[in-house]
């Protein structure tokens, strides 16, 4: 790979990670797992790139396919059956593409109201936890997560029309 | 009556401990709707730390596969198809006369080659494999002519395994993990397991020559006990050589997508040279043997 592919993968990479962890988060079991799975999806396309660009289907597409196979396969290795849909893949408009957005949109809000998002939903720490390391009080900590989720909604809603 | 960010709060801690009906006032229900979402949302961590190694080090490998060898290696790939289910992918004879074949034990792959002679002996591995049903897969070692060198045990950290000695030599680690789940986190189907003398130095080849990355590891008074190492998209461990787990030198074959970069990494870590990088049919391919005796075959596909 050149120092300009891998440029370019780096951007397809930012471009499309909340997309895929967003497709994937609902059809595992865990955290833990859909990192699992997130991180196989990616360095299966970073082995299968040249392929990829060979076909001409947009890169969003051409991850879904490969997270849906990724889960096909661990789910019958796992003797587990997954739901039809589950395997299928996503339109562009669904409610993955929604989820996807949300997630960049965290990384939009005030700094403060970030932290508490983050700690909160992505390492699912209590208000006493977030409280303790921010050294706020439970009730500030309380009042940034509600300012930022209704940030986020009326973002979400403007980006929604 | 509460404040609104504490009944915003209550349905929040709800979600995260999952609950699936929520009782909510209804002007809140959208916020509630975003905040179910949000339980989804990733760590910007994992999120920097997988775009690091995509973008760096990677690159320079694929994935890195064990390759055994036997006299009668059809014999060896029914072994591994009867005890751990692995799906043969290819299978062809090469100019000389020997098997090639590849085959999936999972997400995995394993090579297998031979049915020639093998006058320096065959290439052996040892392998750990978790498996749904470690029991089953167990017994049909055994049936299968394999040893037993620990008999199944539910271990302290989790796991239920035992490990055998099949009768061309190599050697089988296989668990399952206790609970939904039949492995643990940052480990594949089937991966290498080393156990070098010297460890830390193995680790630090494997880092300096292939971009490999420590998941995890485990130390004991200086030694590393266990480490659980990514190089590309595949996953091997290492422990430190001790009692009756010695080093069994394995051969590798490394994806690349450079084999003169990777080959002239290996030997500036102190490999020694087997095969110059050189064009062949299949590709471009490149040997050295690491100073812990493994052999690294690089191979670049056309």
């Amino acid at each position: 790979m050149t120092v300009d592919e891998r440029a370019r993968f780096a951007e397809l990479y930012e471009q499309n990670f909340e997309r895929v962890y967003a497709f994937v988060a609902r059809r595992v079991r865990d955290r833990a797992e859909a990192e699992d799975v997130v991180s196989d999806v990616f360095y299966k396309a970073l082995k299968g790139i040249d392929g990829y660009e060979e076909r001409g289907v947009p890169f969003v597409a051409w991850l879904y396919r490969i997270a849906a196979n990724v889960l096909h396969d661990r789910a019958r290795q796992s003797g587990r059956e997954l739901p039809l849909d589950d395997c299928d893949v996503p339109a562009a408009d669904d409610d993955v593409e929604r989820r996807a957005l949300l997630f960049r949109l965290v990384d939009t809000l005030p700094p403060a109201q970030r932290d508490v998002i983050v700690k909160r939903f992505a390492e699912q720490r209590s208000i006493a936890d977030v409280a303790r390391q921010l050294g706020r009080s439970e009730g500030a900590v309380k009042q940034l997560q509600l300012r930022a989720i209704e940030a986020l909604r009326a973002q979400v809603r403007g980006s929604h029309g | 009556m509460a404040e609104r960010h504490d009944v915003l709060d209550q349905a929040v801690q709800a979600i995260l401990d999952g609950a699936t009906e929520v009782a909510i006032p209804r002007e809140l229900e959208a916020l509630v709707a975003i905040a179910a979402d949000l339980r989804d949302l990733p760590d910007p961590e994992f999120k920097r730390r997988l775009g690091g190694r995509m973008t760096a080090t990677t690159t320079q490998v694929r994935e890195v596969t064990p390759y055994l060898t036997a006299e009668d290696a059809d014999a060896l790939i029914d072994f591994v198809k009867d005890v751990f289910g692995a799906e043969e992918t290819m299978r062809a004879k090469g100019g000389a006369g020997g098997t090639h074949c590849e085959l999936h034990i999972g997400d995995s792959k394993l090579f297998i080659g031979g049915n020639i002679p093998l006058p320096h002996g065959p290439n052996l591995g040892t392998l750990h494999v978790f498996v749904p049903d470690v029991d089953a897969a167990y017994r049909r070692a055994i049936e299968a002519g394999a040893t037993s060198l620990h008999d199944l045990t539910d271990q302290d950290y989790g796991s239920r395994e035992g490990s055998v000695r099949d009768r061309w030599g190599n050697e089988w680690y296989i668990a399952t993990e206790r609970g939904e789940r039949y492995r643990p986190k940052n480990t594949k189907d089937a991966m290498p397991y080393f156990h070098p003398q010297g460890a830390p130095r193995m680790l630090a080849f494997l880092e300096n020559v292939l971009g490999a990355e420590v998941l995890e590891k485990y130390e004991h008074e200086g030694a590393i006990v266990h480490a659980k190492i990514r190089v590309g998209a595949s996953v091997v461990e290492l422990g430190e050589a001790h009692g009756q787990w010695q080093p069994v030198p394995m051969m590798v074959v490394a994806a690349v997508d450079d084999v003169d970069d990777a080959f002239a990494r290996a030997v500036a870590a102190g490999a020694k040279e087997l095969d110059k990088p050189s064009a062949q049919p299949y590709g471009r391919r490149g040997a050295v043997e690491d100073p812990f005796g493994n052999q690294w075959h690089f191979m670049a596909e056309k």
